[in-house]
C-alpha cells in the first residue's frame, strides 16, 4: 500500500469480524465484498471450540490463555500509552491497538486513551509520531505477524467461506503492512530515539525515546516471545502429560493442532473417539492405535509445513521460524513411531 | 483485491454512520470467552465432573439464568442443571446480566447451599399451641390460602383496609407487589427501608427528588466513599467491580471509615474519622472549594435552586450569581479544616490533601453513601446531603465519571392492568404525623405506637423480613406479635426458620433465588437494565418439553413462589369479582380466568420494554422466550444527563412559565412505557402539567424537585418545620462527644462481613464456615484501659436498656474510644424450635416483669442430616444478638432508626455468660419517647393542613383526600 494512508479502518474492521456477530457485523461484511457471516453459532465452533484468537494461545510456551505472553502484550499497551483492555492479545483488541497507532504515525489520528505523546511543539510532533510508526512496526512484527499466519491458516480450514474469504483479507492486509514495515527499515531505532530525546517533552526528560524504545521491545531479531520456548518434550524423557502439553503448545511444536483435526485423525483411521479436551482425546486415540496415530499426526504436521511455504513472502522470517519447529515435532513423532514399530 | 479501496469503503461508512450520531463499531463481544460457556451452548452444555476426580466423568447440563436473591444487588447467576437428574448442580455467574457481568461474590453460588439446605421449610404450617411456643401443624395450601382470604375480604367489606399489612425486608422485585396492594385498596406497605437506608434516601432526594446514588465508578477520578459496606454490602458486587476499574484506571479512592473494612484497604486516603463527624468534614471539603474558587461555577448557575433561596431567605429577589457565591462562602466559613479536625479526629492537613484531590475530579467525582454514617446518627441524613453538595459543586452530577441519579439509571416496565387506584385510608402506624418528611414507613416504632396508640392489625404479611432479629429492640416486638389484641393473624413467608417465625400463625414456605420469579432493575452503572427471576428448574423442564403450569410442581417439597401465590390468593379475596379486585389478576387473552406469570411477564416484555421484542425475534424467540433464554436485557446505556434534555416541541402547547422558570404545558404527557410513580407535582391553575424548567432560555427537563433544579436549599424542610436544616450542614450525632458521658463509647453495628446478608444467608454451610461470630472490636488502648487482656475474654457492653455479653476482638483496626460489633450473627432458636441448625444458638427466653433475659443454652455444632457435611460443622460459636439491646432512636426529620448506640464496656461479671442479653423494655419504651419529643409533627407544622408533602413520592400512594389531617389535629405552628 505504498504511499497510501493506513489501512486503519480496514484493520478495526476486520478485527470486528473476528467478534461474535451480530446485525451490524452483517452491514460490515457487505463493506468488505464478505458473504453473510455465519450464524453465531457456527461462530462459537470455530473461534470458541477450535482456534482461539488469542496471542497468548499461540505464543505463550504453555500454549493457553493469560500468562506471560499476555502480560507481555499487556505491557506493549502501557507502553505505548494505554491501559490495556481486558483481553489485551485478542485479535480484534490488536488490531484495533495496531490501527490507532498506525493513524498517530501518519498523524492522521488523535491518540485515543493516552497515546505517545511527547509534547506539543511541531518538532516534538514528529518525535510522537516516529515513536508511534516504531511502535506499529514492533506491534505488528512481535505480537500479530508472529501468529497470526498459522492461524489465519486454520481458521481458512475449518470455517466457512465467510471466515475463509476474512482470513484472506486479513492476511493480504498484514503481509501488505510488513512489507511496507521493512522498506521504512531505514527509519531506524537510533533515529528514533535521536529525535525524541532531543525533544523530551514535558515529563519524559532526556533518553526518555530510549526508554520508550526499551518498554516497546526490539526492533531487530526475532520476537522476544518465542525466542526462547523450548520445543515439544521427548515423551522417553518427561513423561506423556509433558509431551502432550508441549504438542498443544504451538509455540513448542510449531502446529495448531484443534479439536477438529484430531477427530478427523481418529476418523481416518477409524479409531474410537473420546469426546473431552484435546489431550484426552489424543490420549484416548494413542491408547488405542499408538504407532498409527503417532505417524499419521507426523504426516499431517508435514502437510501444515508445506501450508506455511505458501505463506507471503514479506513473512518470510516466520515461515522459517514455524517451519523449523514443526519440523523438530515431526521428526519426533517419527522417532517415537518408528520406536514403537521396532519395540 | 485492492486493500485501499476496501480501507476507503470502511473510512466512508463509519464517517457517514458516525454524522448520523450513530455508533459504527459494535462494542467488543468477547467477555464470555475465558470465563463462561458460550450462550449458545447453554441448552447442552459438557463439563467433567469435579466430584469425579481423578475419573473423567461427562456431566451434561442445561444452564439457565436466574438472578440472585441475597443482597439487592440482584446479580445474574447462571444454574448448572443437571441433564439427566434434572437437579441444579452448581452456580455461577451471568455473563449477560449488566449489571453483575458474570461475576459474584461468595453469597451467589452459595444459593446451591440455601436450596439444599437441610433444615429449610418445605410445608405451610400453621400454629398449634399459643404463639411462639413452636407448635405446628402441618396444613395444606388451600387451607392456609381460604383462612388468610377470608379475613382479608372481611376486612376489605367492612373497610378495615387499615388492618392488612404486608412488611417486606428485601423486596428483591420491582412493582409486582405494590401493584397488588394497589389492587386492593390496602395502605399496607410496609418496608423494612427506616432501619437500613432511609436516611441516605432522604438526603439524597431533598437535593434531586430522587433518593438513591448511582456513581459511575468506572470512570470516575475520584470516588469517595462514606460507606464501609460498598466493597461488603449493599451494591457490593456490581459497585466493587467498578470501583476496582475505576481506580486501575488511575481513580483516587477515598474512603470514611472508623474501621479499617476491607473498602478502607484500598484506599488512597481512608479517613477513620469520629462516627457522626462525617459531615463537618465534607461540608470542611465544600468550603474549601467554595473559598478557592475551585467549584463549576457554570453548573451551580445554571442547576441550583440559588435564586429561590437568596429570595426566601435572605429577602433578595434580585440576588445576583456573584451575590449568591459570597452569600454561599459566608454560610459555610465556619467550617474549616480545623473545625473538622476538632470533631472529626482527623488532622486538618489531611482534609486538605482529601479536598485537594476532590478538586482535581473536575466533573468526575464519584460519590456513594448508602447506609453506614448515614444510618447511624441522629442528622444522618446530612450525610448524603453533603456528600452530594460536592457533585452539586463541581457539577459531577449524571455526567460520565459522577453520580447519577437512580431513577435514570433504573427502568422499572409497566405492567399490564395497572390498577391506577389509591387507598381511601391513611395508615396511621405507618406514617404518623410526627414524621411528614420521612420517605419510608415508621416500620420499626409498630410495637411502640401500638402499645402507646392501640392499633390493630388483623393479617400481617412478614415476608423476607425478621424484625424480632433485626430490628431493635426486639423484645418489644416479640410483646406486640404474642399479643392477639394487637395482631390478629401473622403470615409468615419465608423460605427459611427465622426469629420471627416463631411468632406467626402461618407459615408459608416460599422459594429462594431459583425458585421464583421476580423483574429487579438497579442502578449500578450508567445504564438500565432488566434481569428476571425465575425458577430454574421449571425453565429447563419446559425446554425439554414439558409443561408447568405451578411452580409447586418442580420446587421442593411444596415451596412456592410469591407471584402465583399472590395471584391465588386474591383470587379467593374477590372469588366473583365483585370487591372489583379479581379483574386485575385475571388472565389477557382468557377474560374470567385466572392471569398466569408467563402471561404477566410476558406482556411487559413485549409491550414495556423498547427494544427487547426485537432483540427476541432476532433470534427467532419471543420476548419471554429470550428472558427465560438469557435471564436479563439492556434498555438503554449511557443516559447521560437528562436533566440538559430539550423538552420536544410536541410537548409544549400553549405554554406557561412561572416566576421560578418551571415550565407547564397542555399537551398531555406522551404515554411511557415504564411503571407509573414517583414524585406527583400539580398542575398549574389551568391544569397544565409540569414539563420542564427554563435555564438561559431554553426548555429543559430539569429535576423531579419542586423547583426542577438541584435544590440547595429545600422549600419543602423549612416549610415543614426544619427552616434551620433546609440548606446541607451539620447535626451533632447523639453519639457526639458532648452527648456521651466520659465512661461511655460508641457501639458501631452498622457493618457487616461480605459473605453473610441478613437472615437468609444462615443457611448456607459455605458462608457460615467463613464466617459466623461476631466479636466486639476494640482497640488495644480501650482494651488496656478496661482490663481486657486478651482476644476472646468477655466483656458485658451496656446500652440504654440493657447489655449484652461478647468476647472481645483486641484490633487496631478500629477507632480507639469506639467498639463495633457486626450486626450479622448471634441467630438463636427457642429449645425444640425447628431451626437453623449450622447458624442458630438454641437460648431460654425469660421474662420478668417487663425485663426480659436470654441466656445461650447451647452453640453450634455437627449434627447428622440428609447433608453428609452437617457432620463436619467444626464451629460452635454463632455469635451475639446485640440488637436486643438497642432502643429505638427515630431521627426526627428522616425517621430513620439511628443505629450507633452510646454503651460502656467492661469486663465480664462474674457468673455472665457469652451471649447472653439482658433488657427493660419500660426503658426501651421511655427511650423511645425521648426521641418521638424532638420531632416536629405535621399535626403543628404542616403548612397546608395536610400529613406529608404531595409531591414526595410513597410506595402505594393514597388518595389526596386521604393527605388531609384529621380535623382534631393540633394547630399549626406559626
Amino acid at each position: 500500500m505504498p504511499g497510501a494512508p493506513p489501512p486503519s479502518e480496514l484493520l478495526r474492521a476486520l478485527g470486528v469480524l473476528a467478534e461474535a456477530p451480530t446485525q451490524r457485523h452483517r452491514r460490515l461484511a457487505g463493506i468488505l465484498g464478505l458473504p453473510e457471516p455465519p450464524p453465531r453459532e457456527d461462530f462459537t465452533e470455530l473461534f470458541l471450540f477450535q482456534v482461539y484468537p488469542y496471542a497468548s494461545v499461540y505464543l505463550g510456551p504453555e500454549g493457553m490463555m493469560g500468562g506471560e505472553a499476555r502480560e507481555r502484550i499487556a505491557g506493549f499497551w502501557r507502553a505505548v500509552g494505554r491501559t490495556p483492555p481486558p483481553d489485551p492479545d485478542h485479535l480484534a483488541a490488536l488490531l484495533g491497538l495496531l490501527a490507532d497507532v498506525l493513524e498517530e504515525g501518519s498523524g492522521e489520528g488523535q491518540p485515543t486513551g493516552g497515546g505517545l505523546r511527547i509534547s506539543g511543539s511541531a518538532d516534538e510532533e514528529e518525535a510522537s509520531r516516529l515513536l508511534a510508526r516504531r511502535a506499529a512496526q514492533v506491534l505488528l512484527r512481535d505480537h500479530l505477524v508472529s501468529w497470526v499466519p498459522p492461524f489465519l491458516d486454520r481458521v481458512a480450514a475449518l470455517g466457512g467461506g465467510f471466515y475463509q474469504q476474512w482470513a484472506c483479507i486479513l492476511r493480504d492486509t498484514l503481509a501488505a503492512l510488513t512489507a511496507a514495515s521493512e522498506e521504512a527499515r531505514e527509519e531506524t531505532l537510533e533515529g528514533t530515539c535521536a529525535e525524541v530525546d532531543a525533544n523530551p517533552g514535558n515529563a519524559s526528560g532526556a533518553g526518555a525515546g530510549h526508554a520508550v524504545n526499551d518498554a516497546l521491545g526490539d526492533a531487530d531479531g526475532a520476537p522476544s516471545d518465542v525466542r526462547d520456548v523450548p520445543g515439544v518434550p521427548d515423551p522417553r524423557e518427561s513423561g506423556g502429560m509433558a509431551f502432550l502439553e508441549g504438542l498443544f503448545a504451538p509455540a513448542r511444536s510449531g502446529v495448531i493442532v484443534t479439536r477438529y483435526d484430531l477427530v478427523a485423525l481418529g476418523r481416518t483411521l477409524e479409531l474410537g473417539l473420546r469426546v473431552g479436551e484435546r489431550r484426552f482425546i489424543l490420549n484416548a486415540l494413542l491408547d488405542q492405535e499408538p504407532t498409527e496415530v503417532l505417524r499419521a499426526l507426523a504426516d499431517w504436521i508435514e502437510a501444515r509445513r508445506e501450508e506455511y511455504a505458501a505463506w507471503p513472502e514479506p513473512w518470510v522470517a516466520e515461515r522459517r521460524r514455524w517451519r523449523a519447529r514443526a519440523a523438530r515435532t515431526e521428526a519426533l513423532l517419527t522417532a517415537l513411531a518408528t520406536e514403537g514399530e521396532t519395540v | 483485491m485492492d486493500l485501499n479501496e476496501l480501507n476507503r469503503r470502511v473510512s466512508a461508512a463509519r464517517e457517514e454512520t458516525e454524522a448520523r450520531g450513530e455508533t459504527f463499531y459494535p462494542g467488543p463481544s468477547r467477555i464470555h470467552l475465558a470465563q463462561f460457556p458460550p450462550k449458545e451452548r447453554w441448552n447442552d452444555w459438557v463439563e467433567l465432573d469435579s466430584k469425579s476426580w481423578p475419573e473423567r466423568v461427562e456431566k451434561r447440563y442445561t444452564l439457565v439464568p436466574t438472578t440472585c436473591f441475597n443482597c439487592e444487588s440482584a446479580c445474574g447467576l447462571l444454574a448448572y442443571v443437571d441433564r439427566d437428574t434434572l437437579q441444579i448442580r452448581k452456580f455461577e455467574g451471568n455473563p449477560e446480566h449488566p449489571g453483575s457481568r458474570g461475576r459474584n461474590c461468595a453469597k451467589g453460588p452459595a444459593t446451591l447451599n440455601q436450596i439444599t439446605d437441610p433444615d429449610r421449610i418445605l410445608y405451610p404450617l400453621k400454629r398449634v399451641g399459643v404463639r411462639g411456643e413452636g407448635k405446628w401443624e402441618r396444613v395444606s395450601w388451600d387451607e392456609a390460602l381460604d383462612d388468610i382470604a377470608g379475613r382479608i375480604r372481611k376486612a376489605i367489606e367492612e373497610e378495615r383496609h387499615e388492618e392488612v399489612m404486608y412488611h417486606v425486608g428485601r423486596p428483591g422485585e420491582d412493582g409486582y407487589t405494590t401493584r397488588m396492594l394497589a389492587a386492593w385498596g390496602v395502605d399496607g406497605h410496609n418496608s423494612h427501608t427506616n432501619v437500613c437506608s432511609a436516611s441516605a434516601r432522604v438526603g439524597y432526594n431533598f437535593w434531586m427528588g430522587m433518593d438513591r446514588p448511582s456513581p459511575d465508578h468506572a470512570n470516575a477520578k475520584v470516588i469517595l466513599l462514606v460507606s464501609s459496606h460498598l466493597e461488603t454490602g449493599h451494591y457490593f458486587n456490581p459497585h466493587a467491580q467498578r470501583i476496582m476499574e475505576g481506580k486501575k484506571n488511575g481513580a483516587k479512592l477515598i474512603v470514611f471509615d472508623t474501621r479499617l473494612s476491607n473498602t478502607s484497604t484500598h484506599a488512597d486516603h481512608w479517613l477513620a474519622t469520629y462516627p457522626g463527624s462525617e459531615p463537618a468534614v465534607l461540608l470542611a471539603v465544600a468550603s474549601w472549594l467554595i473559598r478557592e474558587g475551585k467549584y463549576n461555577r457554570e453548573f451551580v448557575r445554571r442547576w441550583w435552586n440559588w435564586q429561590e433561596y437568596m429570595e426566601a431567605v435572605h429577602g433578595e429577589p434580585e440576588a445576583t450569581f456573584e451575590d449568591f457565591e459570597s452569600t454561599l462562602e459566608e454560610v459555610y466559613a465556619e467550617y474549616t479544616f480545623e473545625f473538622a479536625e476538632a470533631e472529626s479526629g482527623v488532622d486538618a492537613a489531611t482534609l486538605r490533601a482529601v479536598a485537594e484531590t476532590v478538586a482535581t475530579a473536575g466533573t468526575r467525582l464519584a460519590t456513594h453513601n448508602w447506609r453506614s454514617a448515614g444510618s447511624a446518627n441522629l442528622g444522618g441524613w446530612q450525610v448524603a446531603r453533603t456528600l452530594f453538595f460536592l457533585n452539586a459543586l463541581m457539577g459531577a452530577v449524571a455526567v460520565e465519571g459522577g453520580t447519577y441519579p437512580s431513577a435514570w439509571n433504573k427502568y422499572v416496565p409497566k405492567p399490564p392492568r395497572a390498577p391506577g387506584r389509591h387507598p381511601r385510608k391513611w395508615n396511621e402506624i405507618l406514617w404518623p404525623q410526627e414524621y411528614p418528611l420521612a420517605m419510608h414507613e415508621l416500620s420499626f416504632l409498630m410495637p411502640h405506637l401500638m402499645k402507646e396508640r392501640g392499633g390493630y392489625v388483623d393479617t400481617y404479611f412478614t415476608r423476607v423480613y425478621n424484625p424480632v432479629w433485626t430490628n431493635p429492640d426486639g423484645f418489644s416486638w416479640i410483646e406486640m406479635l404474642t399479643d392477639p389484641e394487637k395482631i390478629g393473624c401473622h403470615v409468615a413467608m419465608t423460605p427459611t426458620w427465622n426469629e420471627t417465625a416463631y411468632f406467626a400463625d402461618y407459615v408459608l414456605p416460599m422459594g429462594h433465588g431459583s425458585e421464583r420469579h421476580d423483574l429487579t432493575s438497579y442502578e449500578q452503572y450508567d445504564g438500565q437494565y432488566i434481569a428476571f427471576r425465575q425458577p430454574v428448574l421449571r425453565a429447563a423442564r419446559e425446554r425439554m418439553g414439558e409443561e408447568i403450569s405451578d411452580t409447586r410442581e418442580v420446587n421442593p417439597g411444596e415451596v412456592w413462589e410469591e407471584n402465583e401465590f399472590w395471584i391465588e390468593l386474591t383470587w379467593r379475596i374477590d372469588p366473583d369479582g365483585s370487591l372489583g379486585i379479581r379483574e386485575f389478576f385475571e388472565s389477557l387473552k382468557r377474560p374470567g380466568e385466572k392471569m398466569t406469570v408467563d402471561e404477566y411477564y410476558g406482556w411487559i416484555f413485549e409491550n414495556s420494554v423498547p427494544g427487547l421484542p426485537e432483540a427476541a425475534a432476532a433470534e427467532g424467540l419471543t420476548a419471554l422466550e429470550y428472558m427465560r433464554r438469557y435471564g436479563a436485557f439492556e434498555v438503554a446505556k449511557k443516559i447521560g444527563p437528562v436533566y440538559e434534555q430539550p423538552v420536544p416541541d410536541e410537548e409544549l402547547e400553549d405554554v406557561r412559565v412561572d416566576g421560578m422558570g418551571r415550565v407547564y404545558t397542555k399537551a398531555p404527557a406522551p404515554p411511557s412505557p415504564r411503571a407509573p410513580g414517583g414524585n406527583k407535582f400539580d398542575p398549574d391553575p389551568e391544569g397544565r402539567r409540569r414539563v420542564g424548567v427554563r435555564v438561559d432560555g431554553e426548555i429543559l427537563r430539569g429535576w423531579p424537585t419542586p423547583t426542577g433544579k438541584l435544590e440547595f436549599w429545600s422549600r419543602t424542610m423549612a416549610e415543614w418545620g426544619w427552616p434551620e436544616l433546609a440548606v446541607p450542614g451539620y447535626v451533632k450525632s447523639h453519639v457526639h462527644r458532648q452527648n456521651l458521658d466520659q465512661d461511655q463509647m460508641v457501639l458501631l453495628s452498622t457493618f457487616r462481613v461480605p459473605v453473610q446478608i441478613h437472615t437468609r444467608s444462615a443457611n448456607a454451610k459455605w458462608l457460615d464456615e467463613i464466617a459466623h461470630t461476631n466479636p466486639l472490636w476494640i482497640h488495644p488502648q480501650d482494651a488496656r484501659a478496661l482490663g481486657v487482656e486478651r482476644t476472646g475474654d468477655l466483656v458485658r457492653v451496656e446500652s440504654e436498656i440493657g447489655y449484652f455479653v461478647a468476647k472481645a476482638w483486641i484490633t487496631e483496626g478500629i477507632r480507639p474510644g469506639v467498639v463495633a460489633c457486626s450486626h450479622h450473627m448471634g441467630r438463636w432458636k427457642l429449645p425444640d424450635q425447628l431451626g437453623q441448625r449450622m447458624s442458630m444458638s438454641t437460648v431460654g427466653l425469660k421474662k420478668d416483669g417487663e425485663a426480659w433475659s436470654m441466656t445461650r443454652r447451647k452453640g453450634g455444632g455437627a449434627f447428622p442430616s440428609e447433608d453428609p457435611d452437617t457432620l463436619r460443622i467444626w464451629w460452635t460459636d454463632l455469635g451475639v444478638h446485640q440488637n436486643l439491646t438497642h432502643a429505638v432512636h427515630p431521627d426526627p426529620v428522616s425517621g430513620m432508626h439511628c443505629w450507633h448506640q452510646a454503651v460502656r464496656v467492661r469486663r465480664a461479671e462474674p457468673g455472665d455468660r457469652y451471649g447472653d442479653v439482658w433488657v427493660d423494655t419500660d426503658k426501651a419504651h421511655a427511650v423511645y419517647r425521648k426521641w418521638l419529643e424532638m420531632t416536629r409533627p405535621a399535626s403543628r407544622y404542616s403548612p397546608d393542613g395536610t400529613r406529608r408533602p404531595y409531591w414526595m413520592a410513597r410506595p402505594v400512594r393514597p388518595e389526596r383526600e386521604a393527605y388531609d389531617l384529621p380535623a382534631d389535629a393540633e394547630p399549626a405552628e406559626v
